[in-house]
């Protein structure tokens, strides 16, 4: 499908960090200690470097927040809201795994509070920790007034997300493409090098900039063997940055932005499910 | 995001050496058999691999910090001797490269106090500083080596350079960080080639050095996952070679970061940007 974005560009770029602090960690009942101590590199280090990076770069990009660790560093919470960029919604300690629905729909609540408490403005979007949503998730969060989630790799680009009973009007799934676009699994399980990294990314721009024109890139900038905060590692996101940006025509914007756009008829996105197979 | 006016004048990054042991003690924990076969790196890493790696630093006038497991330290005197010979920092690990993550603050205590009796036995002195095995401990842990008088640990991966922790009852440590992937295991574990290990460690070393960051080299002499054989030594030999010629570059032992900060530092004096 071809996709319609805003101010005629041929593609749309999403750099979105997922700044997951030791609540990761707490949540898997590891004691953030040592080896474990990777999340607490992402408010002192690396989510500073990645601000500095968007702004001197003069670009959007979307911050995903766990809201324990919101909790425990507010000036994380600060960081971002003075950069202006946008913070959506991470889970509370990167609650990955299945829970009964009462519990899960607590969490969901608790988050969007504590967020909204801290940084003075409501998240309207949401990533699933570690990929993982139930038939409760989306409903709970659509009445808590979020416009989009951006959970899965299931398709090249956006589509109504199936809230309750069939596809929402009012809320637009932003797929994150793939896990070859994942930080996390690229160095955390491929242990690439930032000079393969970087051919790599360079590369999956290249073939979706010329597809669907829907770029989404997920990053951590926490430190160990998954993270991209450490310099070498930013650096090879700022050099694809910089890459990107020879391309004409190329969009960069939040995950907010674009789920408005979607949401507005002129985009077509929410009429468009035609392509959507065997989706209800 | 430059790090400035932290490190010694006319310093602008600093970077260390560190070799995790991790001979024959780490399959020896694994195993109650005799350590033949695949179960036998940990011997190369004592027999040959740490001796490639003693004599790069030679050729390279570089000294490093070694972190050795007690059982190690006992079995291979001759290591022992050459390591101290050449001037290298020793720094504690465990015994038998025992998972810190799982034992109470007295288990700790307990095993800390065997590490040290083996190596005040063999080099004659307690060692400074400290790295957990496999870099796994508790919450606990900066507590019990400050109580045992340490200087420092070095297991940490939460920041760019050292910092002072408050270790509670009036006690302070020092924490000199370091990152999975600025260590050849990381590659190494997952079988990448000696190539990509080269560029990754020296793309790293780059920008930490523009960014006024620690980089802290994590090396091991095993034969499996380390650099003591031929071809990967000749890795680290390149990156240390491309660390020399940095004009800027204060390239330290762990002790002597541990020194200069000790020196230099209040214990309530944490840097960072958001702590």
């Amino acid at each position: 499908m071809k996709y319609r974005w805003p101010n005629g560009a041929r593609c749309v770029v999403m750099l979105t960090f997922d700044c997951d602090g030791p609540g990761n960690e707490i949540g898997r009942g590891l004691d953030p200690a040592g080896a474990h101590s990777i999340g607490r590199y992402s408010p002192r280090r690396g989510l500073p470097r990645v601000l500095e990076m968007a702004d001197r770069q003069q670009i959007p990009i979307t911050c995903f927040m766990c809201g324990h660790d919101a909790e425990l560093h507010p000036e994380y919470i600060s960081l971002i809201g003075q950069a202006k960029q946008e913070m959506a919604a991470h889970g509370y300690v990167h609650e990955g795994w299945a829970m009964p629905p009462d519990e899960e729909i607590a969490l969901l609540r608790k988050t969007h509070r504590i967020l909204s408490e801290l940084s003075g403005t409501a998240p309207v979007g949401w990533r699933a920790p570690g990929g993982q949503k139930s038939n409760v998730t989306l409903p709970t969060l659509r009445e808590l007034g979020y416009v989009y989630d951006t959970s899965d790799k299931d398709f090249d680009g956006p589509y109504p997300a199936v809230v309750g009973a069939g596809p929402s009007t009012e809320m637009v799934s932003l797929p994150n493409i793939t896990s070859t676009l994942d930080d996390a699994y690229m160095y955390g399980t491929g242990r690439l090098s930032p000079e393969e990294i970087l051919e790599l990314w360079k590369g999956e721009f290249d073939a979706l900039y010329h597809g669907a024109g829907y770029f989404v890139m997920t990053l951590h900038p926490r430190g160990g063997r998954g993270g991209s905060g450490v310099p070498g590692r930013l650096r090879a996101i700022d050099r694809l940055v910089s890459f990107i940006k020879t391309y004409p025509d190329v969009h960069f914007t939040n995950m907010r932005d674009l789920a408005r756009w979607c949401l507005d008829a002129e985009s077509g996105v929410m009429q468009a499910t035609a392509h959507l197979g065997g989706r209800p | 995001m430059t790090i400035t006016d932290f490190w010694p004048p006319g310093s602008q990054a600093a970077a260390a050496i560190s070799v995790n042991l991790e001979a024959e003690s780490v399959d020896r924990r694994e195993s109650e058999l005799p350590l033949w076969g695949r179960r036998s790196h940990g011997r190369y890493a004592a027999q040959a691999g740490a001796f490639n790696l003693l004599d790069l630093f030679e050729r390279q006038s570089v000294h490093a910090t070694f972190f050795i497991n007690g059982w190690d330290a006992r079995r291979y005197p001759a290591l022992m001797e050459r390591i101290a010979a050449a001037g290298h920092e020793v720094a504690a690990s465990g015994c038998l490269h025992e998972d810190f993550s799982a034992l109470s603050a007295e288990q700790q205590h307990a095993v800390l106090e065997q590490s040290e009796a083996a190596l005040n036995s063999v080099f004659g002195s307690r060692p400074a500083g400290f790295r957990a095995p496999d870099r796994l401990m508790t919450s606990e842990t900066h507590a019990v080596l400050a109580a045992r008088g340490y200087a420092y640990d070095s297991s940490c991966s939460d920041d760019d350079v050292p910092y002072v922790i408050d270790a509670g009852q009036g006690r302070s440590l020092l924490e000199i960080p370091v990152q999975e992937p600025y260590s050849d295991r990381c590659y190494y574990e997952a079988h990448r080639t000696p190539a990509v290990v080269r560029s990754a460690l020296a793309d790293l070393f780059d920008a930490a050095y523009d960014e006024g960051a620690l980089f802290t080299l994590m090396i091991s002499p095993r034969g499996d996952v380390g650099s003591g054989r031929g071809l990967r030594a000749r890795v680290v030999e390149s990156v240390i070679q491309a660390m020399k010629e940095r004009p800027r570059l204060w390239l330290a032992t762990c002790g002597d970061l541990a020194g200069w900060m000790q020196r230099t530092r209040g214990p309530a004096e944490i840097p960072g940007a958001a702590r």
